[in-house]
């Protein structure tokens, strides 16, 4: 909770609003309900993490289900959503509103999970982790420019999302949801990589998702 | 100043979980320089919420639920720490996804010596696709002209170096396809340590070429 309370505390930043007015202005953070429900959850209550199970099981499972190359999708729905969900009994307490909304932290952990459980399925070697390969980032939210820039995506996400053209909105479900790397997603709509790439490019800014147009890749 | 980083499909597919794990922890060097960055896969990762709670099976996860509670009494309260300790031993931050690879110190690292400036310590990664090296180029020193023989990622750890298309410092994301040959010259005052994925498997089989071999084969490991 510190990192939350920090931002809270009132500080003039160059655009003349003090933070906490920021936060207030477009709350992602305070706007997703499960917050609250992990900080529950961390405390040891069941109710809540029911609550919380009964909305994330369907989308984890769905999520794990979606997964290419596995031999039984529906078991491997069942594997990660339970996976997943004992991970967030476990971490409820690391859980910083601060830095990630609670779906946001939930969707790291099942991105993460998959890849570990898949490298166990295939038996590849375990010396990366996933947890090695995205490590908690340093909280950048001091920095009133980062801070502007998330309120800027704010809660809005989910409404841009319905307006995109469904042929974006394909590829982002390719690459987020099934876990395929652009190329991979290319030679299975048989699409050149650059189509798939900037179609991909296009409904991040239009999302204002990618939004750091000054630099060369 | 850094002034190369992985385009957007790039950091779309590190924070969808999709890139090679060799690939993720060049990704992962570069974000532990770039605040920028860093911003653009939190949203991305922000983004995948929003997929994440789109994608719905509509089944009946009431008997999951009862499984899961009854194992919530046989897991430990919090997971044991996953990541690799910090590494201490070296002479510079150390980037978390690539100190699982790293001995405590450099001396504890076997180094090939490649001419008088270069030398390259292959790291054991568990990847079969990609070789992932440390390149060390001694203040000053020039690289021979080079070609690769497969895509190479390199991000610098510390110091610098110029090649013929640019400079790059510490932080810098760079990606050379196939085919584009350099000559790769560190800066005079500081050694330059770079973080470098290759694509296997590669083989020069040209007489002429062959010396370079030593210096572009593959170990993936
Ligand atoms: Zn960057």
């Amino acid at each position: 909770m510190s990192a939350l309370r920090k931002r809270l505390t009132a500080t003039p930043t160059p655009q003349g609003h003090a933070k906490g007015q920021l936060l207030d202005s477009c709350p992602l953070e305070q706007q997703d309900p499960w917050n609250q429900t992990l900080a529950t959850i961390a405390t040891g209550d069941r109710a809540a993490f029911a609550d919380l199970f009964r909305h994330f099981a369907p989308r984890l499972r769905a999520f794990g289900a979606a997964t290419p190359m596995v031999d039984s999708p529906s078991a491997f729905g069942d594997e990660l959503a339970q996976d997943v969900m004992i991970s967030v009994w476990q971490k409820a307490s690391m859980f910083d509103p601060g830095k990630a909304s609670a779906t946001t932290w939930i969707f790291s952990i099942a991105r993460n999970r998959r890849i570990d459980l898949l490298r166990k399925r295939n038996r590849r070697p375990e010396v990366l982790m996933a947890d090695d390969m995205f490590p908690d980032m340093p909280d950048d939210s001091a920095d009133p420019f980062t801070l502007t820039q998330e309120e800027r995506l704010g809660s809005h996400l989910q409404d841009m999302l319905d307006t995109l053209p469904a042929e974006q909105a394909e590829v982002l479900n390719h690459v987020y949801v099934e876990g395929k790397t652009h190329s991979e997603v290319a030679e299975e709509l048989g699409l050149p990589l650059g189509t798939v790439k900037s179609r991909i490019r296009l409904a991040l800014q239009k999302m204002k998702v990618d939004i750091e147009a000054g630099w060369q890749p | 100043m850094i002034r190369h980083h992985p385009d957007i499909a790039w950091l779309t597919d590190y924070a969808a979980g999709t890139l090679p794990e060799a690939h993720a922890v060049a990704v992962q060097a570069h974000l532990h320089f770039c605040r920028d960055c860093r911003a653009q896969v939190r949203r991305l990762e922000k983004l995948g919420s929003q997929l994440l709670e789109q994608s719905v099976d509509g089944g009946n996860t009431e008997a999951l639920l009862e499984q899961t509670l009854a194992c919530l009494d046989k897991v430990p309260a919090a997971p044991q720490q996953a990541t690799a300790p910090a590494k201490t031993g070296w002479d510079f931050k150390v980037p978390t996804g690539l100190s699982r690879l790293l001995p405590d110190a450099p001396e504890q690292l076997s180094w090939k010596a490649l001419g008088r400036s270069l030398k390259i310590s292959r790291l054991v990664a568990g990847s079969d696709k990609h070789e992932v090296a440390l390149h060390h180029i001694r203040a000053g020193g020039k690289v021979a002209r080079h070609d690769h023989g497969g895509n190479e990622l390199t991000v610098v750890l510390k110091g610098s170096f110029s090649d013929q298309l640019g400079q790059y410092e510490a932080g810098d994301f760079i990606i050379r396809d196939k085919g584009e040959a350099h000559s790769p010259n560190a800066a005079e005052h500081e050694d330059c340590l770079c973080l470098t994925v290759v694509d296997a498997p590669v083989r020069f089989t040209h007489p002429l070429l062959r010396i370079f071999n030593p210096m572009l084969k593959i170990h993936p490991a």
